[in-house]
Protein backbone atom coordinates (compact mmCIF):
# COMPACT_ATOMS: atom_id res chain seq x y z
CA UNK A 1 0.00 0.00 0.00
CA UNK A 2 0.88 3.63 0.01
CA UNK A 3 0.82 5.70 3.09
CA UNK A 4 2.68 8.99 4.13
CA UNK A 5 2.68 11.23 6.56
CA UNK A 6 3.36 14.67 6.54
CA UNK A 7 3.65 16.27 9.94
CA UNK A 8 3.55 20.18 8.50
CA UNK A 9 0.07 19.32 6.59
CA UNK A 10 0.29 23.08 5.62
CA UNK A 11 3.02 22.46 3.22
CA UNK A 12 0.87 20.44 0.96
CA UNK A 13 -1.56 22.87 1.29
CA UNK A 14 0.74 25.23 -0.21
CA UNK A 15 1.95 22.77 -3.13
CA UNK A 16 -1.70 22.26 -3.90
CA UNK A 17 -2.45 25.89 -4.40
CA UNK A 18 0.85 26.41 -6.40
CA UNK A 19 -0.32 23.77 -8.89
CA UNK A 20 -4.09 23.80 -9.02
CA UNK A 21 -4.78 27.24 -11.34
CA UNK A 22 -1.86 25.97 -13.67
CA UNK A 23 -2.87 22.06 -13.83
CA UNK A 24 -6.86 21.33 -13.07
CA UNK A 25 -5.79 17.68 -13.19
CA UNK A 26 -2.95 16.36 -12.24
CA UNK A 27 -1.08 12.73 -12.06
CA UNK A 28 0.72 11.91 -8.59
CA UNK A 29 3.37 9.48 -8.98
CA UNK A 30 4.54 8.05 -5.64
CA UNK A 31 7.21 5.49 -5.88
CA UNK A 32 9.96 4.21 -3.26
CA UNK A 33 11.95 6.91 -2.83
CA UNK A 34 9.28 10.49 -3.66
CA UNK A 35 6.37 11.64 -5.51
CA UNK A 36 6.38 13.11 -8.31
CA UNK A 37 3.58 15.65 -10.17
CA UNK A 38 4.62 16.99 -13.41
CA UNK A 39 1.31 18.82 -15.91
CA UNK A 40 1.19 20.91 -18.68
CA UNK A 41 -1.60 23.74 -19.26
CA UNK A 42 -4.51 23.09 -21.09
CA UNK A 43 -2.55 25.20 -23.92
CA UNK A 44 0.43 23.76 -23.35
CA UNK A 45 2.82 26.44 -23.12
CA UNK A 46 3.84 25.91 -19.37
CA UNK A 47 4.90 22.69 -17.20
CA UNK A 48 5.10 22.48 -13.53
CA UNK A 49 7.12 19.77 -11.79
CA UNK A 50 6.94 18.87 -8.69
CA UNK A 51 9.01 16.47 -6.70
CA UNK A 52 8.21 16.04 -2.76
CA UNK A 53 10.94 13.14 -1.45
CA UNK A 54 10.04 10.82 1.21
CA UNK A 55 12.29 12.52 3.28
CA UNK A 56 9.78 15.35 3.66
CA UNK A 57 7.26 12.82 5.31
CA UNK A 58 7.61 11.73 8.90
CA UNK A 59 6.34 8.17 7.87
CA UNK A 60 6.49 7.34 4.29
CA UNK A 61 5.37 3.39 2.87
CA UNK A 62 5.06 2.93 -1.06
CA UNK A 63 5.44 -1.21 -1.77
CA UNK A 64 4.46 -0.47 -5.28
CA UNK A 65 4.58 2.49 -7.52
CA UNK A 66 1.59 4.08 -7.82
CA UNK A 67 -0.02 6.96 -9.72
CA UNK A 68 -2.72 8.99 -8.35
CA UNK A 69 -5.00 11.35 -10.56
CA UNK A 70 -6.24 13.42 -8.84
CA UNK A 71 -8.75 16.68 -9.56
CA UNK A 72 -6.81 19.49 -8.16
CA UNK A 73 -10.57 21.53 -7.34
CA UNK A 74 -11.59 18.25 -5.28
CA UNK A 75 -8.50 18.14 -3.52
CA UNK A 76 -8.18 21.72 -2.36
CA UNK A 77 -11.64 21.62 -1.37
CA UNK A 78 -10.35 19.00 1.20
CA UNK A 79 -7.03 20.50 2.21
CA UNK A 80 -9.34 23.95 2.92
CA UNK A 81 -10.40 21.98 6.03
CA UNK A 82 -7.04 21.39 7.60
CA UNK A 83 -4.97 23.74 9.95
CA UNK A 84 -1.70 24.60 8.91
CA UNK A 85 -0.17 22.55 11.72
CA UNK A 86 -2.40 19.31 11.27
CA UNK A 87 -1.23 16.40 10.24
CA UNK A 88 -1.74 14.76 7.22
CA UNK A 89 -1.84 11.26 5.89
CA UNK A 90 -2.28 10.45 2.44
CA UNK A 91 -3.23 6.36 1.91
CA UNK A 92 -4.05 4.57 -1.39
CA UNK A 93 -4.39 1.26 -2.23
CA UNK A 94 -1.71 -0.78 -4.35
CA UNK A 95 -3.15 -1.71 -7.66
CA UNK A 96 -4.71 0.92 -9.77
CA UNK A 97 -6.58 2.56 -6.79
CA UNK A 98 -9.87 4.11 -7.20
CA UNK A 99 -9.71 6.32 -4.12
CA UNK A 100 -7.21 8.34 -2.25
CA UNK A 101 -7.95 8.69 1.44
CA UNK A 102 -6.49 11.58 3.44
CA UNK A 103 -6.61 11.77 7.11
CA UNK A 104 -6.24 15.10 8.62
CA UNK A 105 -5.17 15.06 12.81
CA UNK A 106 -4.75 18.43 14.84
CA UNK A 107 -1.78 18.91 16.36
CA UNK A 108 -2.99 18.12 19.97
CA UNK A 109 -4.42 15.00 18.55
CA UNK A 110 -8.18 15.89 19.47
CA UNK A 111 -9.31 16.50 16.70
CA UNK A 112 -9.60 13.69 13.05
CA UNK A 113 -11.19 14.20 10.02
CA UNK A 114 -10.90 12.21 7.05
CA UNK A 115 -11.76 12.30 3.41
CA UNK A 116 -12.17 10.01 0.63
CA UNK A 117 -11.13 11.90 -2.92
CA UNK A 118 -12.33 9.78 -5.90
CA UNK A 119 -9.36 9.85 -8.09
CA UNK A 120 -9.78 10.82 -12.36
CA UNK A 121 -8.51 9.06 -15.31
CA UNK A 122 -5.39 10.94 -16.51
CA UNK A 123 -3.83 9.56 -19.75
CA UNK A 124 -1.01 11.47 -19.59
CA UNK A 125 2.63 10.19 -20.17
CA UNK A 126 5.43 11.39 -18.15
CA UNK A 127 7.38 13.91 -19.49
CA UNK A 128 10.69 13.93 -19.94
CA UNK A 129 12.51 17.03 -19.18
CA UNK A 130 15.79 17.82 -21.43
CA UNK A 131 18.86 18.52 -19.90
CA UNK A 132 19.38 22.20 -20.84
CA UNK A 133 22.84 24.23 -20.18
CA UNK A 134 21.16 27.94 -19.47
CA UNK A 135 22.71 30.98 -20.04
CA UNK A 136 21.93 32.91 -16.63
CA UNK A 137 20.36 31.86 -13.74
CA UNK A 138 19.04 34.61 -11.11
CA UNK A 139 18.40 33.89 -7.83
CA UNK A 140 16.32 35.98 -6.00
CA UNK A 141 13.47 36.19 -3.13
CA UNK A 142 10.30 34.56 -4.13
CA UNK A 143 8.55 37.41 -2.60
CA UNK A 144 10.61 40.02 -4.52
CA UNK A 145 9.85 37.91 -7.78
CA UNK A 146 6.01 37.65 -6.77
CA UNK A 147 6.03 41.70 -6.59
CA UNK A 148 7.45 42.45 -9.57
CA UNK A 149 5.12 40.36 -11.90
CA UNK A 150 2.20 41.59 -10.03
CA UNK A 151 3.18 44.86 -10.36
CA UNK A 152 4.20 44.69 -14.31
CA UNK A 153 0.76 42.53 -14.89
CA UNK A 154 -0.62 46.31 -14.19
CA UNK A 155 0.99 47.60 -17.33
CA UNK A 156 1.06 44.39 -20.18
CA UNK A 157 0.64 41.06 -20.53
CA UNK A 158 3.95 40.26 -21.02
CA UNK A 159 7.40 41.06 -19.67
CA UNK A 160 10.15 41.27 -21.22
CA UNK A 161 13.49 39.55 -19.25
CA UNK A 162 16.79 40.86 -20.91
CA UNK A 163 20.09 39.59 -18.63
CA UNK A 164 23.34 41.44 -19.18
CA UNK A 165 26.77 41.97 -17.28
CA UNK A 166 25.44 41.84 -13.18
CA UNK A 167 22.06 42.88 -13.55
CA UNK A 168 18.16 41.97 -14.85
CA UNK A 169 15.89 43.87 -16.03
CA UNK A 170 11.90 43.10 -16.47
CA UNK A 171 10.05 45.56 -18.33
CA UNK A 172 6.64 45.80 -19.81
CA UNK A 173 5.04 47.64 -22.47
CA UNK A 174 0.99 48.32 -22.52
CA UNK A 175 -1.22 50.87 -24.47
CA UNK A 176 -0.84 53.31 -20.68
CA UNK A 177 3.45 53.30 -21.31
CA UNK A 178 6.21 51.25 -20.49
CA UNK A 179 7.66 49.99 -17.11
CA UNK A 180 11.29 48.65 -16.05
CA UNK A 181 12.25 46.82 -13.34
CA UNK A 182 16.56 46.66 -12.78
CA UNK A 183 18.05 44.29 -10.38
CA UNK A 184 21.79 44.36 -9.54
CA UNK A 185 23.26 41.60 -8.34
CA UNK A 186 24.17 41.98 -4.85
CA UNK A 187 25.16 38.37 -3.26
CA UNK A 188 27.22 40.61 -0.70
CA UNK A 189 23.86 41.50 1.52
CA UNK A 190 23.86 39.78 4.77
CA UNK A 191 20.62 38.40 4.83
CA UNK A 192 20.06 35.87 1.88
CA UNK A 193 16.59 36.68 0.82
CA UNK A 194 17.36 40.31 0.02
CA UNK A 195 20.11 39.29 -2.17
CA UNK A 196 20.27 39.00 -5.69
CA UNK A 197 22.72 36.54 -7.51
CA UNK A 198 23.02 37.29 -11.41
CA UNK A 199 25.04 34.01 -12.85
CA UNK A 200 25.40 34.79 -16.41
CA UNK A 201 27.35 32.87 -19.39
CA UNK A 202 25.78 34.86 -22.31
CA UNK A 203 23.21 37.98 -22.23
CA UNK A 204 19.21 36.81 -22.40
CA UNK A 205 16.91 38.47 -23.83
CA UNK A 206 13.16 36.89 -23.96
CA UNK A 207 9.59 37.53 -23.36
CA UNK A 208 6.89 35.63 -21.39
CA UNK A 209 3.35 35.84 -20.45
CA UNK A 210 2.98 37.45 -17.16
CA UNK A 211 -0.12 35.48 -16.56
CA UNK A 212 2.02 32.59 -16.35
CA UNK A 213 4.44 34.43 -14.06
CA UNK A 214 1.68 35.08 -11.34
CA UNK A 215 0.44 31.75 -11.77
CA UNK A 216 4.21 30.48 -10.77
CA UNK A 217 4.48 33.08 -7.94
CA UNK A 218 1.99 31.66 -5.90
CA UNK A 219 4.60 29.12 -5.08
CA UNK A 220 6.13 31.36 -2.98
CA UNK A 221 4.64 31.03 0.32
CA UNK A 222 6.82 27.17 -0.11
CA UNK A 223 10.32 29.00 -0.35
CA UNK A 224 12.07 32.12 0.67
CA UNK A 225 13.99 32.33 -2.64
CA UNK A 226 13.40 31.74 -6.23
CA UNK A 227 15.56 30.91 -9.28
CA UNK A 228 14.98 31.68 -12.60
CA UNK A 229 16.85 29.54 -15.37
CA UNK A 230 17.11 31.17 -19.00
CA UNK A 231 18.36 30.26 -22.22
CA UNK A 232 17.67 31.70 -25.47
CA UNK A 233 16.27 28.27 -27.25
CA UNK A 234 15.06 26.78 -23.81
CA UNK A 235 11.49 27.54 -21.70
CA UNK A 236 12.01 29.81 -18.63
CA UNK A 237 12.91 27.62 -15.61
CA UNK A 238 11.44 29.43 -12.44
CA UNK A 239 12.43 26.83 -9.47
CA UNK A 240 11.25 26.86 -5.67
CA UNK A 241 12.86 24.84 -3.46
CA UNK A 242 10.49 22.45 -1.31
CA UNK A 243 13.29 22.85 2.17
CA UNK A 244 15.62 20.42 1.41
CA UNK A 245 13.37 17.65 0.14
CA UNK A 246 12.49 18.84 -3.22
CA UNK A 247 11.15 21.56 -5.29
CA UNK A 248 8.88 22.65 -7.59
CA UNK A 249 10.31 23.76 -11.62
CA UNK A 250 7.80 25.61 -13.45
CA UNK A 251 8.51 25.62 -17.09
CA UNK A 252 7.27 28.50 -19.54
CA UNK A 253 7.90 28.68 -23.30
CA UNK A 254 8.46 32.00 -24.55
CA UNK A 255 6.39 34.28 -26.14
CA UNK A 256 7.04 34.19 -29.98
CA UNK A 257 6.03 36.77 -32.54
CA UNK A 258 3.62 34.13 -34.39
CA UNK A 259 1.23 33.65 -31.47
CA UNK A 260 0.19 37.02 -30.70
CA UNK B 1 -35.51 14.57 -61.73
CA UNK B 2 -34.20 17.31 -58.82
CA UNK B 3 -35.96 17.40 -55.62
CA UNK B 4 -35.43 20.05 -52.96
CA UNK B 5 -35.27 19.47 -49.34
CA UNK B 6 -38.49 20.97 -47.43
CA UNK B 7 -41.89 20.40 -48.54
CA UNK B 8 -44.01 22.90 -50.74
CA UNK B 9 -47.54 21.68 -50.72
CA UNK B 10 -49.19 21.25 -53.98
CA UNK B 11 -51.85 23.62 -53.50
CA UNK B 12 -49.08 26.70 -52.11
CA UNK B 13 -49.97 29.85 -52.97
CA UNK B 14 -47.30 32.61 -53.39
CA UNK B 15 -43.56 32.47 -53.85
CA UNK B 16 -42.66 29.43 -52.92
CA UNK B 17 -39.23 30.73 -50.96
CA UNK B 18 -41.17 32.61 -48.92
CA UNK B 19 -42.91 29.73 -46.68
CA UNK B 20 -43.61 30.76 -43.57
CA UNK B 21 -42.39 27.10 -42.01
CA UNK B 22 -39.52 25.19 -43.42
CA UNK B 23 -41.01 21.89 -43.95
CA UNK B 24 -37.49 20.15 -43.64
CA UNK B 25 -38.79 17.32 -41.43
CA UNK B 26 -42.41 16.00 -40.72
CA UNK B 27 -42.91 14.14 -37.97
CA UNK B 28 -44.44 10.44 -38.19
CA UNK B 29 -46.38 11.36 -34.84
CA UNK B 30 -48.56 14.35 -37.00
CA UNK B 31 -47.97 12.86 -40.39
CA UNK B 32 -51.48 11.73 -40.58
CA UNK B 33 -53.03 14.87 -39.79
CA UNK B 34 -51.63 18.02 -41.02
CA UNK B 35 -53.22 18.48 -44.49
CA UNK B 36 -49.25 19.33 -46.11
CA UNK B 37 -47.96 15.51 -44.98
CA UNK B 38 -51.26 13.76 -45.59
CA UNK B 39 -52.41 14.54 -48.36
CA UNK B 40 -48.86 13.68 -50.40
CA UNK B 41 -48.71 10.79 -47.91
CA UNK B 42 -51.95 9.34 -49.03
CA UNK B 43 -51.53 9.90 -52.39
CA UNK B 44 -48.51 7.41 -52.54
CA UNK B 45 -45.98 10.34 -52.72
CA UNK B 46 -43.04 8.64 -51.18
CA UNK B 47 -39.63 8.74 -51.63
CA UNK B 48 -36.37 7.79 -50.10
CA UNK B 49 -33.71 10.13 -49.20
CA UNK B 50 -30.03 9.32 -50.04
CA UNK B 51 -26.76 10.89 -47.59
CA UNK B 52 -23.74 9.37 -46.27
CA UNK B 53 -25.30 10.10 -43.05
CA UNK B 54 -26.21 12.78 -41.05
CA UNK B 55 -25.42 15.13 -38.01
CA UNK B 56 -26.35 15.63 -34.63
CA UNK B 57 -25.55 17.67 -31.58
CA UNK B 58 -25.00 16.12 -28.10
CA UNK B 59 -25.02 18.97 -25.54
CA UNK B 60 -23.10 17.22 -22.32
CA UNK B 61 -23.12 18.22 -18.45
CA UNK B 62 -20.76 20.81 -19.39
CA UNK B 63 -23.25 22.61 -21.83
CA UNK B 64 -20.48 21.97 -24.84
CA UNK B 65 -21.83 20.70 -27.79
CA UNK B 66 -20.45 18.31 -29.52
CA UNK B 67 -21.28 16.74 -33.21
CA UNK B 68 -22.25 13.39 -33.90
CA UNK B 69 -22.01 11.70 -37.25
CA UNK B 70 -24.88 9.44 -37.74
CA UNK B 71 -24.93 6.56 -40.08
CA UNK B 72 -24.91 3.07 -41.26
CA UNK B 73 -22.80 0.57 -39.97
CA UNK B 74 -19.81 -0.20 -42.69
CA UNK B 75 -17.91 -2.93 -43.96
CA UNK B 76 -14.90 -0.66 -44.01
CA UNK B 77 -14.66 1.85 -41.98
CA UNK B 78 -15.49 5.51 -43.20
CA UNK B 79 -12.10 7.49 -43.43
CA UNK B 80 -13.16 9.82 -46.23
CA UNK B 81 -16.34 10.20 -48.96
CA UNK B 82 -15.65 10.08 -52.33
CA UNK B 83 -16.49 13.46 -53.15
CA UNK B 84 -14.22 15.55 -55.71
CA UNK B 85 -12.57 18.58 -54.35
CA UNK B 86 -14.98 21.08 -56.39
CA UNK B 87 -17.90 18.98 -56.25
CA UNK B 88 -20.59 20.77 -58.40
CA UNK B 89 -23.69 19.30 -58.79
CA UNK B 90 -25.00 18.76 -62.20
CA UNK B 91 -28.50 20.59 -62.49
CA UNK B 92 -29.26 19.82 -65.76
CA UNK B 93 -28.43 16.60 -66.32
CA UNK B 94 -30.08 15.66 -63.32
CA UNK B 95 -33.72 17.06 -64.54
CA UNK B 96 -33.34 15.15 -67.55
CA UNK B 97 -35.20 11.91 -67.90
CA UNK B 98 -33.25 8.99 -66.61
CA UNK B 99 -30.95 7.25 -70.11
CA UNK B 100 -29.58 4.18 -69.66
CA UNK B 101 -26.08 4.69 -68.92
CA UNK B 102 -27.26 6.46 -65.98
CA UNK B 103 -27.75 3.67 -64.28
CA UNK B 104 -24.58 1.99 -63.30
CA UNK B 105 -24.58 0.53 -59.74
CA UNK B 106 -23.15 2.38 -56.76
CA UNK B 107 -20.39 0.65 -54.90
CA UNK B 108 -19.30 2.63 -52.65
CA UNK B 109 -19.90 2.92 -48.94
CA UNK B 110 -23.40 2.28 -47.37
CA UNK B 111 -25.39 5.21 -47.94
CA UNK B 112 -28.17 6.41 -45.45
CA UNK B 113 -31.54 5.28 -46.91
CA UNK B 114 -34.53 7.77 -45.05
CA UNK B 115 -38.00 7.67 -45.48
CA UNK B 116 -39.66 10.80 -47.37
CA UNK B 117 -42.57 12.57 -48.83
CA UNK B 118 -42.74 14.45 -51.75
CA UNK B 119 -45.10 16.79 -53.70
CA UNK B 120 -45.13 18.51 -56.84
CA UNK B 121 -46.01 22.09 -57.06
CA UNK B 122 -47.35 23.69 -59.92
CA UNK B 123 -46.34 27.63 -60.19
CA UNK B 124 -49.23 29.84 -61.28
CA UNK B 125 -47.14 30.88 -64.04
CA UNK B 126 -47.12 27.77 -65.81
CA UNK B 127 -43.61 27.19 -65.12
CA UNK B 128 -41.52 23.79 -64.50
CA UNK B 129 -43.13 22.36 -61.82
CA UNK B 130 -41.23 22.32 -57.80
CA UNK B 131 -40.74 18.90 -56.64
CA UNK B 132 -39.84 18.80 -52.89
CA UNK B 133 -39.77 16.87 -50.22
CA UNK B 134 -39.55 16.16 -46.23
CA UNK B 135 -38.07 13.28 -44.19
CA UNK B 136 -39.89 11.50 -41.74
CA UNK B 137 -38.80 11.64 -38.04
CA UNK B 138 -39.61 9.40 -35.17
CA UNK B 139 -38.79 9.57 -31.56
CA UNK B 140 -35.44 8.25 -31.55
CA UNK B 141 -34.32 4.34 -30.99
CA UNK B 142 -31.69 3.55 -27.84
CA UNK B 143 -28.53 3.27 -30.19
CA UNK B 144 -28.68 7.38 -30.91
CA UNK B 145 -31.65 8.80 -28.41
CA UNK B 146 -28.43 9.77 -26.17
CA UNK B 147 -27.80 12.38 -28.85
CA UNK B 148 -30.91 13.50 -29.63
CA UNK B 149 -34.15 12.06 -28.89
CA UNK B 150 -35.57 12.88 -32.37
CA UNK B 151 -34.17 10.77 -35.46
CA UNK B 152 -34.88 10.41 -38.93
CA UNK B 153 -36.96 6.91 -40.37
CA UNK B 154 -34.74 4.82 -42.05
CA UNK B 155 -35.38 2.07 -44.37
CA UNK B 156 -33.04 -0.72 -43.90
CA UNK B 157 -32.70 -2.49 -46.74
CA UNK B 158 -33.63 -3.36 -49.89
CA UNK B 159 -36.94 -4.91 -49.55
CA UNK B 160 -37.56 -2.05 -47.11
CA UNK B 161 -36.88 0.50 -49.39
CA UNK B 162 -38.49 -1.01 -53.05
CA UNK B 163 -41.57 -1.32 -50.67
CA UNK B 164 -41.72 2.68 -49.61
CA UNK B 165 -40.89 3.38 -53.14
CA UNK B 166 -43.95 1.07 -54.48
CA UNK B 167 -46.43 3.08 -54.40
CA UNK B 168 -48.57 1.08 -56.84
CA UNK B 169 -48.45 -2.11 -54.70
CA UNK B 170 -47.92 -1.24 -51.33
CA UNK B 171 -50.79 0.44 -50.00
CA UNK B 172 -50.27 3.56 -47.55
CA UNK B 173 -51.21 1.43 -44.43
CA UNK B 174 -48.45 -0.99 -45.15
CA UNK B 175 -46.03 1.57 -45.83
CA UNK B 176 -47.05 3.08 -42.49
CA UNK B 177 -45.51 -0.20 -40.69
CA UNK B 178 -42.23 1.12 -42.28
CA UNK B 179 -42.30 4.54 -40.05
CA UNK B 180 -40.52 2.69 -36.92
CA UNK B 181 -37.78 3.77 -35.35
CA UNK B 182 -35.22 0.87 -35.98
CA UNK B 183 -31.90 0.55 -34.23
CA UNK B 184 -29.69 0.31 -37.32
CA UNK B 185 -27.26 3.19 -36.84
CA UNK B 186 -24.09 3.41 -35.61
CA UNK B 187 -22.27 6.77 -34.50
CA UNK B 188 -19.01 8.89 -33.58
CA UNK B 189 -18.06 12.43 -32.32
CA UNK B 190 -16.44 14.46 -35.05
CA UNK B 191 -14.42 17.66 -35.11
CA UNK B 192 -16.94 20.44 -33.49
CA UNK B 193 -15.18 22.64 -36.53
CA UNK B 194 -17.95 21.07 -39.25
CA UNK B 195 -20.24 23.10 -37.55
CA UNK B 196 -19.20 25.45 -39.90
CA UNK B 197 -20.81 25.24 -43.22
CA UNK B 198 -17.81 27.20 -44.74
CA UNK B 199 -15.50 23.83 -43.44
CA UNK B 200 -15.22 21.39 -45.69
CA UNK B 201 -12.55 19.21 -44.72
CA UNK B 202 -12.52 15.38 -44.83
CA UNK B 203 -12.56 15.13 -41.13
CA UNK B 204 -15.81 16.28 -41.38
CA UNK B 205 -16.57 12.70 -41.34
CA UNK B 206 -13.51 11.19 -39.45
CA UNK B 207 -13.52 9.87 -35.99
CA UNK B 208 -12.84 12.82 -33.51
CA UNK B 209 -10.73 11.91 -30.28
CA UNK B 210 -12.92 13.40 -27.61
CA UNK B 211 -9.99 12.97 -25.16
CA UNK B 212 -7.75 15.16 -27.12
CA UNK B 213 -10.39 18.03 -27.23
CA UNK B 214 -9.76 18.99 -23.95
CA UNK B 215 -6.39 19.79 -24.52
CA UNK B 216 -6.11 22.74 -26.41
CA UNK B 217 -4.42 22.64 -29.68
CA UNK B 218 -0.55 24.63 -28.71
CA UNK B 219 -0.92 27.73 -30.46
CA UNK B 220 2.67 28.04 -28.89
CA UNK B 221 5.00 24.75 -29.95
CA UNK B 222 8.10 26.50 -28.40
CA UNK B 223 7.65 23.98 -25.60
CA UNK B 224 6.29 20.63 -27.36
CA UNK B 225 9.47 20.51 -29.49
CA UNK B 226 11.57 21.68 -26.49
CA UNK B 227 10.32 18.63 -24.58
CA UNK B 228 10.99 16.44 -27.67
CA UNK B 229 14.85 17.15 -27.76
CA UNK B 230 14.85 15.11 -24.04
CA UNK B 231 14.21 11.32 -25.91
CA UNK B 232 16.29 12.32 -28.59
CA UNK B 233 19.06 13.47 -27.00
CA UNK B 234 19.13 10.63 -23.89
CA UNK B 235 19.56 7.40 -25.78
CA UNK B 236 20.57 6.20 -22.04
CA UNK B 237 17.42 7.52 -20.79
CA UNK B 238 15.74 4.37 -21.97
CA UNK B 239 18.15 2.05 -20.72
CA UNK B 240 17.93 3.50 -17.52
CA UNK B 241 14.19 2.80 -16.99
CA UNK B 242 14.38 -1.03 -17.64
CA UNK B 243 10.89 -1.19 -15.59
CA UNK B 244 9.58 0.84 -18.38
CA UNK B 245 7.41 -1.34 -20.56
CA UNK B 246 6.60 0.61 -22.84
CA UNK B 247 9.98 0.78 -24.30
CA UNK B 248 9.22 -0.77 -27.65
CA UNK B 249 6.45 1.70 -28.54
CA UNK B 250 8.11 4.42 -30.99
CA UNK B 251 5.46 6.80 -30.56
CA UNK B 252 5.99 7.41 -27.13
CA UNK B 253 7.12 10.67 -26.50
CA UNK B 254 8.31 10.57 -22.81
CA UNK B 255 9.04 7.89 -20.57
CA UNK B 256 7.06 7.00 -17.31
CA UNK B 257 8.39 7.88 -13.88
CA UNK B 258 10.56 10.51 -15.14
CA UNK B 259 11.24 12.23 -11.82
CA UNK B 260 13.08 8.94 -10.33
CA UNK B 261 14.55 7.81 -13.77
CA UNK B 262 15.99 11.08 -14.45
CA UNK B 263 17.34 11.20 -11.24
CA UNK B 264 18.52 7.53 -11.15
CA UNK B 265 19.97 8.28 -14.75
CA UNK B 266 22.08 11.26 -13.81
CA UNK B 267 23.44 8.99 -11.01
CA UNK B 268 24.48 6.62 -13.27
CA UNK B 269 26.48 9.20 -14.80
CA UNK B 270 28.14 11.43 -12.72
CA UNK B 271 29.75 13.94 -15.56
CA UNK B 272 25.99 14.45 -16.52
CA UNK B 273 24.73 15.04 -13.05
CA UNK B 274 27.07 18.00 -12.41
CA UNK B 275 26.12 19.44 -15.92
CA UNK B 276 22.84 18.97 -14.96
CA UNK B 277 23.27 20.38 -11.25
CA UNK B 278 24.89 23.35 -12.49
CA UNK B 279 22.86 24.45 -15.23
CA UNK B 280 19.33 23.61 -13.50
CA UNK B 281 20.56 25.51 -10.07
CA UNK B 282 23.53 26.53 -9.41
CA UNK B 283 23.56 25.23 -5.78
CA UNK B 284 21.75 21.74 -5.47
CA UNK B 285 22.93 19.31 -3.11
CA UNK B 286 23.17 15.87 -3.56
CA UNK B 287 20.77 13.93 -1.82
CA UNK B 288 21.67 11.34 0.28
CA UNK B 289 18.79 9.03 -1.78
CA UNK B 290 20.25 9.58 -4.80
CA UNK B 291 23.85 8.50 -3.45
CA UNK B 292 22.64 5.71 -2.81
CA UNK B 293 20.49 5.10 -5.55
CA UNK B 294 24.18 5.58 -7.30
CA UNK B 295 26.11 3.26 -5.62
CA UNK B 296 23.32 0.82 -6.22
CA UNK B 297 23.40 1.37 -9.90
CA UNK B 298 27.26 1.25 -10.08
CA UNK B 299 27.06 -1.79 -8.48
CA UNK B 300 24.52 -3.53 -10.59
CA UNK B 301 26.52 -2.44 -13.74
CA UNK B 302 29.92 -4.48 -12.13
Amino acid sequence: MFEARLQQGGLLKKILEAVRELVSDGLWDCDGSAITLQGMDSSHVALVEMYLRAEAFDHYRCDRNVSLGMNHAHLSKILKCANNDDIITLKAADQDPDTCSLILESKGGEKTSDFVVNLVRIDADQLGIPETEYSAHIKMSAGEFQRICRDLSQFGDAVQISCSKQEVKFSSTGETGAANITLSHSATVDKEEESVTVDLKEPVDLTFALRFLNLFSKASPISEMVTLSLSQDAPLVVEYKIGDSGHIRYFLAPKIQEDE
Amino acid sequence: MLMKWGLVPSWHKGDPAAMAYKMNNCRSEGMLEKASFKRPFEKGQRCVILADGYYEWHTDSNKKKQPYFIYFPQDKPLTDLPLPESYEFDFDSANMEETEDKTEEWTGHRLLTMAGIFDKWNPPDGGEPLYTYSIITIEAAPSVSWIHHRMPVMLDGDKSVRDWLDFGTVPTSEALTLVKALDCLTCHPVTPQMGNIRYKEPDCIKQFDLEAKKEEKPKNTFMSSWLKKSTKQDPQSKTASSQDVKEGVKKEPAEKKTGLTSWLQKANKPSTLKRAMDSASPEKKLPSKVIKLEEEANSEKE
